[in-house]
């Protein structure tokens, strides 16, 4: 137990650092943060105006204490250059869900394709599926997002993958989750349903291009190693099927490193889907992200950062977490440096 | 030598069409001025969006201007990103991870500390950061995807030294007297850099990769540098009727990554083939 909050305690402080780093970093930029939102030629009396208004003619340690006071109360400031100055925080728990809901899905198109691809390799080395989830894994981690998903969206013209604002506007009536796909299950509109799930293929098979690489690749090595085990070769001596040995003897011992890269890989979807995203004009985070830091809205973009940061952390924690739980030859402590 | 290099008979095709590739795109960037290709920056204005010919082997953009010598320049920027990204990467991870790794104690808990803190933030949203901050420029995307990429050098680093310092040898030139600097660089430093050069092989292919998508949001600054990732960005809406324009440029990131990656595969299962 001890140990557990030790961990936590850890990932806690990580981002912590991290988010002072950008914090003070943010108010050290040259000019100051208002002279580089207003642009060169801003008046003095704006850049005063906006200074009073953020607090940034305040000391930077009673700026962070104030963030941090705000953080508490879930204040996270306003977006200064939205329109209609929204609060941050609303903005990103408006967005959130459609970051989730893209990476879930992405998450399972990768589990599913590498998981099959990565058990057909192991089980037919050298032969053609095994040479097919070696290009699949090579090419899918080199192929960059962006290409793939432009070429995606070539193939595919016809499909209404590129934006889901449309959806976005007649699912106002039924808006419970945020989560296009729970909210038209719970609402029972069939209809909008496929229609969302139409709208988050291409943008998921685009995102699931990397996690599908790496999960076959990993798949395909934990499992020809326990395959070429004694225990294995035991149970073929004892005349126990393949399909038997594959699902009842091989996987379960093979599972740990690929339950801890599903979790490694969710915790890089949440966080690094800004390409995709501006891609397909996606509603989520990382297109946040982007709009912030290209039109220096630091409020915005310091918020995101913590919530991406967070969030990354935090998923990776789960992961070691539950990956212990899995497999109690874990040692918590010996896995966190490594 | 005829042990240490495997036979050319046994390397594997994709081995050899790899080293063919990156030969092709590194010679090709180096003396791309001497090549007699037009200029990368010139402006056709009755040359605009050509299909692919032998006048425009890659056809031409919106602007006139010549895909295939915009690739073949774009090549310099995207292969000196890399390389300056990874030797920024490299000359801090590896002193950090090898301190790291040797001196263990105290030391190697604040310097994990600070491996870890680098890693909670991908690269993208570094450079994002960094952006908002300094603006965007080439010289940024280069500093960003560098410091991103420190976590992996020093991590191999540190791990490798921590099997060398338990060897003889370094034991007796500890005995002999040698200075900690000395054991370092002597000693422990020349039995770390083999795995390290897989971790910079692979690393070239990634930094590549990330500067490119970090151009493709338009981070490296003037949109109108001859720049893979850029080129896609600024040909994205014509992909449907002049699909070269995203191809190109597309298949050169896509084919250079491939080949960096494979060499670096092959790299690592020649000098340690117990991880084949």
């Amino acid at each position: 137990m001890s140990r557990l909050l030790g961990r936590s305690l850890r990932a806690l402080l990580t981002v912590a650092i991290a988010f002072v780093i950008v914090f003070v970093a943010i108010r050290l930029t040259p000019g100051g943060p208002a002279q580089a939102m207003l642009g060169q030629k801003a008046n003095a009396k704006a850049v005063q105006r906006i200074n009073e208004q953020f607090g940034w003619n305040l000391p930077i340690p009673l700026q962070l204490v104030s963030y941090l006071w705000g953080l508490c109360r879930g204040d996270l400031g306003v977006a200064y250059l939205s329109p209609g100055q929204p609060a941050v925080s609303t903005e990103l728990a408006r967005r959130f869900p459609a970051t989730v809901e893209l990476a879930c899905a992405a998450l399972v198109l990768a589990g599913i394709v590498g998981l099959s691809l990565g058990v057909l390799a192991a089980e037919y080395p050298n032969r053609w599926p095994d040479r097919l989830a070696i290009a699949v894994s090579s090419v899918g981690v080199s192929i960059p997002v962006f290409f793939l998903g432009i070429l995606l969206l070539m193939l595919f013209s016809g499909m209404p993958g590129s934006n889901r604002m449309d959806v976005r506007v007649s699912m106002r009536e039924i808006n419970l989750t945020g989560f296009h796909v729970v909210d038209t299950i719970v609402a029972g509109r069939w209809d909008l349903l496929r229609l969302s799930l139409l709208h988050l293929t291409l943008p998921a098979l685009t995102l699931a291009s990397i996690p599908t690489a790496i999960i076959a690749r990993v798949t395909r090595s934990s499992l020809r190693e326990v395959l070429g085990s004694n225990y294995i070769r035991t149970a073929l001596s004892k005349g126990v099927g393949r399909g038997r040995i594959l699902w009842r003897h091989a996987l379960p011992a093979a599972a740990v490193p690929i339950v801890s890269l599903l979790g490694m890989q969710m915790a890089t979807l949440l966080s690094g889907a800004v390409l995709t995203e501006t891609v397909f004009s996606w509603p989520g985070i990382g297109r946040y992200v982007v709009l912030a830091a290209t039109h220096k809205d630091y409020n915005a973009l310091q918020g995101a950062i913590l919530l991406l940061g967070g969030v990354f952390i935090g998923v990776n924690l789960a992961t070691d977490l539950l990956c212990a739980w899995f497999d109690p030859r874990i040692r918590l402590e010996g896995r966190v440096g490594s | 030598m005829k042990r240490l290099l495997p036979r050319l008979g046994a390397i594997a095709w994709t081995l050899r069409l790899a080293v063919a590739f990156l030969l092709l795109v590194s010679v090709s960037a180096l003396f791309a001025p001497l090549l007699g290709l037009d200029d990368p920056y010139a402006q056709e204005s009755d040359q605009r969006l050509q299909a692919p010919s032998w006048r425009h082997p890659f056809g031409t953009d919106d602007l006139g201007r010549d895909i295939f010598s915009r690739v073949v320049f774009g090549g310099r920027v995207s292969l000196s990103v890399g390389l300056v990204a990874v030797g920024l990467a490299f000359g801090v991870g590896v002193p950090l991870g090898v301190t790291s790794g040797y001196l263990g104690g105290g030391v190697d808990r604040c310097l994990s500390v600070v491996i870890e803190v680098l890693m909670t933030l991908p690269a993208i949203l570094l450079a994002l950061v960094m952006v908002a901050i300094l603006g965007p420029s080439l010289g940024n995307v280069m500093l960003a995807v560098g410091i991103s990429q420190i976590p992996h050098f020093a991590r191999q680093a540190r791990a490798s030294t921590l099997s060398v310092r338990e060897h003889d040898y370094v034991l007796a030139a500890s005995a002999l007297g040698a200075t900690t600097f000395r054991l370092l660089r002597r000693h422990v430093l020349p039995n770390v850099l083999a795995p390290v050069v897989v971790v910079a092989t692979m690393g070239l292919g990634g930094a590549i990769l990330e500067s490119a998508g970090l151009s493709f949001l338009g981070l490296a600054g003037d949109p109108s540098r001859p720049e893979w990732g850029s080129m896609l960005t600024a040909n994205r809406e014509r992909f449907l009727q002049q699909p070269w324009l995203v191809i190109a440029p597309g298949i050169a990131i896509t084919g250079t990554v491939l080949s960096f990656n494979i060499v670096g595969d092959a790299l690592r299962d020649w000098l340690d083939p117990r991880a084949m």
